[in-house]
């Protein structure tokens, strides 16, 4: 029972009520344009069909006979019929019914077959099926006949493992138990902890692998919670202490995206969960008849190019029901996004592989290059950093783009993924839909603009150095930990969309600025002690007398920032130890200066011509106005 | 006035335990004057596995032209013999010493990587070198890169797995911001993680696209951690050339000492499995392992060749052979040796001196290991890599040989406890003065390798997040160190409650006063006036608070837990308490809180809690310990060693990949990883070996 952590690529979809099915197909194609995230080591899907059934449909890969296994079933008072025998490689997958009243014996099924390796129950549902086996998307669409059906709800995913431990499809996704069906992309590190919890309620054998585990323990949590309560415990966000600490063995920590299907009185639900700091990649979707959930925005755009979108905050989580629509919807005030088609172009993407783009454009001769239905392209820029190029991008454009760009010009017309503009040195950046996470990184010079909102962690270490200094300006809001490391440049956001700004601004800041439209809440500023700790900390004070009752009342609610700002010298000796250095920047809110204005003037004027925004009269309103020290 | 450093300076007197002791220190002084051979298959009788591991049947012979090859092909490089010169940076060395080793890396035919230093125009046009890609991107621009013959993606590095760097303002001279392209003056962090990659999936992006950039070797440098076979085989499967494997107690410029101490595995465990890994996926031909960390001589380098390394990198040996002299004051900037002063300063290595020290000294390891090579009948160097059946292993666990896949002879379980358990008195002194995490350089005299070990948890190791999961940066990001305790009735900033009962009132009060500062609880005998709201008293065996009980005998029902109080070996106590609560079904309504009476460092507390504690209890005593006769200042003096204490468990859970410390790492004996720990303790433990596949 080894643990072996993977990458993943991941999708889901759901269909709103009144809809058609949804064919297999679209999934599966939807799933192959991924593949470079997973490999041939293992690929699955799930489908959903609402139906009245009074049965569960199980499946079971099995190294033996079908005669073995009706043996087995039936010793733990499973009368067998009707059996489906499937070929998933190297081992038979057996397919049959169980009425409901006789399921509870799965788990000790399992453990008996697991014992020497010889098969697993995969998959036990009303109206969830798995297919899953060893080869890529297509490999295992085609041998599951995935093409000629049609589901309500579908989640798939293709898998990367480090390890593969034979070749079976048992550590293949989903994972599912009991009308649940989970894929998922990270590595918990809470995995042990988590096992060791399965285990003192009794479930005894495991394939091994973390999403396994999160399967066990939706099931066990849905024992006793509803589906939101399940979703808050498991994402560490459920406040009663005693629910905390009774169920502080399955809680998810670690890189996490999680998509969960579940089918629970008459309705089926889809489910995504981020762990707290978003630290892998997700998209969601809708259109008229469908939800989305992707590893990236092309998965749904090709489906249906026009579907809105929007990413998910950090620590958030995103329910959908077929019956009941949104119920939580994974970012407040969601901006959707708008596409872009260009009269002309040189190159048209939409067949080009994914890493090959560059070769099209150095091959079109031309200093101006513009391209429609960039779907995903990654590394673009890669191979011609210093060849001046003006480019103009149609489409979505996937990691890495312009990294290191040292003298082109490219204009982006739709979203950016992640890791874009990373250690670039010069030129210009201008993306007019939104940027993901970790958009211009260690960024030492050039522009960059953002029409919409950007990601976690945007500006992450810009730098300036000799006559080097980067601006990066935003249109839009931004998620967690902007400019965390800067130390030099300007961040400039203009806060003109509806996105709440991120938390933990300007952590460990060592150097440059960020100028924030409006006052952004204190509590939002670098990383902060909480409350309960500040008022510990104000009761030892004052029981030492080095602060009076009148500062301990008029303190004790409010934020660290505050409370060290007004400390008495004779106080600042003990809280200066809670800190090492660069936890909290320095905080004002204020009319730009003259050098600010100037420095900026003439920046602001062209975002404006490059975007048709009027951001200029905003120079005379207050800023947030960020910096490392006073 | 400049003073020239280029000469050997004496080496003063070790006073500890040191891995690189003067024997050591002596042979490369040897080899660095002489270029000739000194000794072969050095025997030393240490808890370190790779002094366990020997070679089956060997002559003795030395002489001083052997005619074995030693030479590889490497890369499109011809390599006289498998060394890499081990990845120092300008900023960590002073500069002669990097343009020292870049040179000497072309006059021997071997390798040398630059570190996440930037290139230094001295040897900006030297190929013999690998050049980095690190978290901060230090001197990273599309030419610095393209420069050398490969690149180096540093994850990790065996001294501070998961931990990210910093280099003070104060050495961030001109010459330094150029080389870096950052602002002069101004402190330089380095992210405890690549915020690119999170995941393995995400390194075979970075990997893909500076294949693109540069068309040329990419290889991957991570710290050997608990699931290095796994990350080697994602690391081959993402299309790079090699890997460097960092093992525990490799040198380094500047680490937290909880870190190196108690983080990472060792390099000849990790190697011998992710080659056998390697081969069973299919995946070694053309993939090339270079291991680090502790290769001392080449005996130590034909031992880890023959479990699987194509090449082995030196770092501390290298600085050896220039002169170091291991006072380990490298973060200081005061090196008596110059090879690690701050620049600017009166002391100037000599890169003649340099130079002709490496020269020599890889001319004397070369000789050597065709000395080696001759008395093991084998013609070439080639023949030596991977062959584990020259090797057998003496006098360690059958977990251990088995993570080797050597022969094992006298096959035993090493007793656990092998020395008297003493204080770090100079660790508790410098928490309680400074108020900071204590900052060390160079390799680790930690147990079980070099110190002898006293207590069960110095057979075990931490793990370390290594691109899987990224790590965590302890002080600018979110890291939650708070506990539940009693159904949620008690929560505790830091899993850490003192007993302050054995202690004088002046004591008792000061500790209660830091406790309150930092939100945790003490325990006493009764409670005192003024912190009686946070005091636990214990009494007979029962430990009241308000109406929460706690008890020291563990078959009472009706309490919010157990008490461990017996003081040695309770390791095992928590483990079969754990079991047993499980198997009733109380464990997660009860809690499990230990007396660690022999408190060594911070990573005793992860030990635990990772066993199955759910917080743990520490004497006062400690506290008295470490103040010795100063007992000016006292509430500063605890508040210094609580938030410390409660600054290294953010600081190891960060480095752990641990945003929330209950939940992650209660019982999750999975970040453990037992270091030829006696086989059967590691059953009850549930700890698997160091290495495990």
């Amino acid at each position: 029972m080894n643990y072996s952590p993977s990458s993943c690529g991941l999708f889901g979809i759901l269909k709103k009520d009144g809809s058609n099915k949804i064919n297999g197909s679209k999934v599966a194609k939807s799933l192959d344009i991924i593949k470079y995230r997973g490999s041939n080591k293992g690929s699955g899907y799930a489908s959903f069909n609402l139906n009245q059934n009074n049965y569960y449909s199980v499946k079971t890969f099995y190294r033996g006979s079908e005669d073995e296994l009706k043996r087995i079933f039936k010793d733990k008072n499973m009368e067998v019929s009707d059996c489906l025998v499937e070929d998933a490689g190297n081992i038979k997958s057996y397919c049959f019914n169980v009425s409901l009243d006789n399921i509870n014996n799965i788990d000790e099924i399992n453990d008996n077959l697991w014992l020497d390796n010889k098969g697993r129950v995969y998959s036990v549902g009303k109206s969830l099926n798995v297919f899953k086996g060893v080869g890529y998307p297509l490999d295992v669409a085609e041998q599951y006949s995935i093409y000629g059906k049609y589901a309500d709800m579908w989640l798939a995913h293709t898998r990367q493992p480090t390890n593969s431990p034979g070749n079976y499809p048992y550590w293949s996704h989903p994972f599912s138990s009991f009308n649940i069906a989970i894929v998922h992309n990270g590595d918990i590190s809470s995995f042990g902890s988590n096992r060791e919890y399965l285990k003192s309620l009794g479930i005894k054998s495991f394939v091994g692998t973390d999403s396994e585990v999160i399967a066990y323990l939706f099931r066990e949590l849905l024992k006793k919670f509803d589906i939101t309560e399940t979703v808050k415990i498991l994402s560490n966000s459920i406040d009663d202490p005693k629910i905390k600490y009774r169920y502080r063995g399955s809680v998810l920590d670690g890189p996490y995206t999680l998509v969960i299907g579940y089918e629970a009185d008459d309705d089926l639900y889809m489910m995504c969960l981020t762990d707290s700091t978003k630290l892998r990649p997700v998209i969601l979707g809708e259109d008229d008849n469908n939800y989305y959930i992707a590893s990236e925005e092309n998965q749904i755009r090709l489906i249906n190019e026009n579907a809105k979108v929007w990413s998910m905050e950090p620590g958030s989580y995103f329910i959908v029901s077929m019956k009941k629509g949104i119920i939580s919807s994974g970012r407040q005030n969601r901006d959707e996004g708008t596409t872009y088609t260009p009269e002309k172009y040189d190159i048209d993407a939409l067949e080009i592989d994914y890493n090959k783009l560059d070769q099209n454009i150095l091959n079109t001769g031309k200093d101006h290059v513009t391209v429609k239905n960039v779907f995903g392209h990654r590394y673009i820029g890669m191979e011609f950093p210093d060849k001046r190029k003006t480019l103009d991008l149609y489409g979505y454009c996937g990691n890495c783009l312009m990294n290191l760009n040292i003298n082109n010009h490219v204009n982006v017309y739709g979203n950016v993924a992640d890791d874009c503009c990373d250690g670039m040195i010069g030129g210009k950046v201008v993306i007019h839909g939104n940027a993901g996470d970790v958009l211009a990184q260690a960024f030492q010079n050039g522009r960059i603009y953002v029409n919409g909102n950007v990601g976690n962690r945007a500006g992450l270490q810009m730098r300036s150095y000799s006559n080097f200094k980067p601006y990066l300006i935003i249109n839009g809001g931004f998620d967690d930990y902007l400019g965390e490391y800067m130390s030099g440049g300007v961040i400039l956001s203009f806060s003109n969309t509806e996105q709440i700004d991120g938390k933990y601004i300007g952590s460990g800041m060592i150097g440059g600025k960020i100028i924030i439209r409006g006052n952004v809440n204190k509590n939002k500023i670098g990383i902060q002690t909480d409350r309960i700790i500040n008022k510990n900390i104000l009761r030892s004070l004052y029981n030492e007398s080095l602060i009076d009752e009148e500062f301990y009342s008029e303190m004790k609610d409010k934020s660290i920032v505050d409370i060290l700002e007004n400390m008495p010298e004779e106080g600042r000796k003990y809280t200066d130890k809670l800190f090492n250095k660069h936890e909290i920047p320095f905080y004002e809110y204020r009319y730009l200066n003259k050098d600010e204005q100037n420095e900026l003037e003439e920046i602001v004027r062209d975002f404006d011509t490059e975007m048709g925004t009027d951001n200029i009269k905003y120079l005379h309103n207050k800023f947030t106005i960020i910096t490392a020290e006073k | 006035m400049t003073n020239i450093m280029d000469t050997f300076i004496n080496i003063p007197k070790q006073k500890e335990a040191e891995f690189w002791n003067i024997d050591k220190i002596g042979h490369i002084r040897y080899l660095s004057n002489y270029g000739k051979p000194f000794k072969i298959f050095s025997e030393d009788d240490t808890l370190r596995i790779l002094d366990r591991i020997k070679f089956k049947n060997h002559g003795n012979n030395l002489n001083d032209s052997p005619m074995a090859d030693t030479s590889v092909d490497f890369m499109g490089l011809k390599m006289s013999v498998p060394i890499y010169l081990g990845d120092m940076s300008f900023g960590a060395l002073s500069g002669n010493p990097n343009i020292a080793i870049a040179n000497a890396a072309d006059i021997t035919k071997t390798l040398a990587g630059t570190g996440e230093g930037g290139l230094l125009p001295e040897i900006k046009n030297l190929k013999r070198i690998f050049v980095q890609w690190a978290s901060a991107r230090f001197g990273v621009d599309y030419y610095t890169i393209n420069s050398g013959s490969g690149v180096v993606i540093k994850i990790g590095q065996g001294a501070k797995p998961g931990i990210g760097g910093h280099l003070p303002g104060t050495k961030v001279t001109d010459k330094i911001s150029q080389a870096r392209r950052i602002p002069e003056n101004v402190e330089a962090i380095s992210p405890a993680p690549h915020h690119d990659i999170y995941s393995i999936e995400d390194l075979s992006q970075r990997i893909e696209a500076l294949k693109i950039l540069t068309k040329k070797p990419v290889f991957v440098k991570v710290a050997a951690t608990n699931y290095i076979p796994f990350i080697v085989t994602g690391i081959a499967r993402s299309g790079a050339s090699g890997v460097i494997i960092d093992g525990q107690g490799a040198g380094t410029g500047a680490t937290p000492e909880v870190i190196r101490d108690n983080l990472g595995i060792p390099i000849e465990t990790a190697v011998a499995s992710s080659h056998d890994i390697l081969i069973k996926e299919h995946l070694r031909d053309n993939f090339k392992i270079i291991a680090a960390g502790r290769v001392a001589n080449s005996t130590d380098a034909a031992k880890l060749y023959a479990l699987g390394a194509d090449m082995v990198s030196m770092g501390t040996g290298i600085l050896i052979a220039m002169g170091c002299v291991m006072v380990k004051k490298c973060n200081l900037g005061y090196c008596p040796t110059a090879l690690t002063n701050k620049l600017g300063t009166s002391k100037i290595f000599d890169i003649d001196f340099g130079v002709n020290n490496i020269v020599n000294f890889i001319k004397g390891f070369r000789l050597e290991l065709a000395n080696i090579l001759e008395n093991l009948n084998l013609s070439s160097i080639n023949e030596l890599i991977g062959r584990k059946d020259l090797l057998y292993s003496d006098g360690i666990s059958n977990n251990t040989s088995k993570v080797l896949n050597i022969n094992s002879v006298n096959a035993s379980n090493t007793h656990y406890k092998q020395s008297e358990f003493s204080y770090s008195t100079r660790y508790l002194n410098e928490l309680i003065n400074k108020g900071e995490i204590p900052i060390t350089s160079m390799g680790s005299n930690a147990p079980p390798d070099v110190s002898i070990p006293s207590r069960i948890i110095d057979w075990l190791r931490i793990d370390g997040a290594q691109v899987t999961r990224p790590s965590i940066d302890p002080y600018r990001e979110n890291i939650d160190t708070g506990f539940y305790l009693a159904d949620g009735k008690i929560r505790l900033s830091m899993p850490v409650i003192f007993d302050i009962s054995s202690s004088s009132d002046e004591i008792k009060d000061a500790i209660s006063w830091a406790s309150q500062f930092t939100g945790t609880i003490v325990i006493n005998n009764k409670k005192s006036e003024k912190y009686g709201k946070i005091t636990v008293t214990k009494h007979n065996g029962t430990y009241k608070w308000n109406d929460i009980r706690y008890s020291v005998d563990h078959s009472k029902d009706n309490v919010s837990g157990y008490i461990i109080e017996d003081a040695s070996f309770n390791e095992l106590y928590i483990s079969e308490l754990d079991e047993k609560l499980k198997g009733e079904g109380h464990r997660y309504e009860r809690d499990i809180i230990p007396v660690i009476e022999n408190f060594k460092n911070s990573g005793d507390i992860i030990k635990y809690i990772a066993l199955g504690a759910d917080s743990i209890i520490l004497p006062s005593k400690i506290f008295e310990i470490g103040l010795g006769n100063n007992h000016s200042n006292l509430n500063l003096k605890a508040l210094n060693l609580l938030l410390t204490i409660k600054k290294e468990i953010a600081l190891i859970a960060g480095a752990m990949g641990i945003s929330n410390v209950q939940y992650s790492l209660s019982g999750n004996r999975e970040l453990l990883r037992g270091i030829n720990l006696d086989n059967d303790v590691e059953n009850v433990l549930g700890v698997t070996e160091a290495g495990s596949i």
